[in-house]
């Protein structure tokens, strides 16, 4: 699952927002995809930008850079390889 | 709440409200009729068997970016199920706001149709594309 934000691009209030306004939708929902190759939403300036959870046992252990997942596959092939042992913690958007 | 005029309906397709282009809706709900009539029987008898629902909303359409045309000419080529929801009113689901939603395909669809000097408008006919069939939603 990959949130990401979106302008509401047409004309027409979409995903409950009005036109121009930023909504954070699913982009790997195939609902959503058609919505995007129609025109419906538009990549904001900040959709680039997904939405990211940093590690929290890396950030207990003090790292400098703790790493950041956009997806709780990510954060799990993660704890499998770093923190064996530990269970991996919901996926939630920092 | 009393007997409605309908002026003010709204429709969403595929998360988008549409609403403004909308000027006929329509709802059918059906199920089929199995004849359960037996020897001996004075009357004939029936059950109820599978169900089926329709959506009709007659739109004007609109070939601006991002509008009507563009997103129903995608939804017809594709065979991923969507979203439609119908409410008498435009406003939030309550009780006397039921939304009726669907998981839709789009088997047909006219983008240009109509006489010379009259607005284009067409139909787009939505057929059930999920079990779950035709809901009734009041929150």
């Amino acid at each position: 699952m990959s949130k990401r934000k979106y302008r509401v691009a047409g004309p027409n209030p979409a995903y409950g927002a009005a036109p121009g306004e930023v909504v954070t939708v699913d982009d790997s929902d195939p609902a959503v995809q058609l919505n995007i190759a129609a025109g419906v939403l538009a990549a904001d300036g900040g959709a680039d930008a997904a939405e990211k959870m940093t590690c929290p046992l890396c950030v207990e252990r003090e790292l400098k850079q703790p790493p950041k997942f956009t997806s709780p596959d990510e954060l799990e092939g993660h704890y499998a390889e770093r923190h064996p042992g530990f269970a991996t913690p919901e996926w939630r958007a920092d | 709440m009393a007997k409605l005029v309908l002026t003010n309906a709204q429709v969403f397709v595929n998360s988008v409200d549409i609403s403004n282009h909308v000027s006929k809706v329509q709802i059918d709900v059906q199920r089929d009729e199995v004849d359960v009539t037996s020897m001996g029987d004075t009357n004939k008898e029936i059950v109820l068997g599978l169900g089926d629902a329709t959506m009709t909303i007659t739109v004007f359409n609109d070939y601006a970016v991002g509008n009507i045309d563009s997103q129903m000419f995608a939804l017809n080529q594709t065979n991923t199920p969507f979203p439609v929801e119908v409410r008498p009113v435009n406003g939030a689901r309550s009780t006397s706001n039921p939304g009726y939603t669907m998981t839709a395909l789009m088997p047909n669809y006219s983008p240009i149709g109509g006489d010379i000097g009259s607005a284009v408008s067409t139909d787009l006919v939505f057929r059930n594309a999920s079990q779950t069939g035709l809901q009734r939603q009041t929150a």
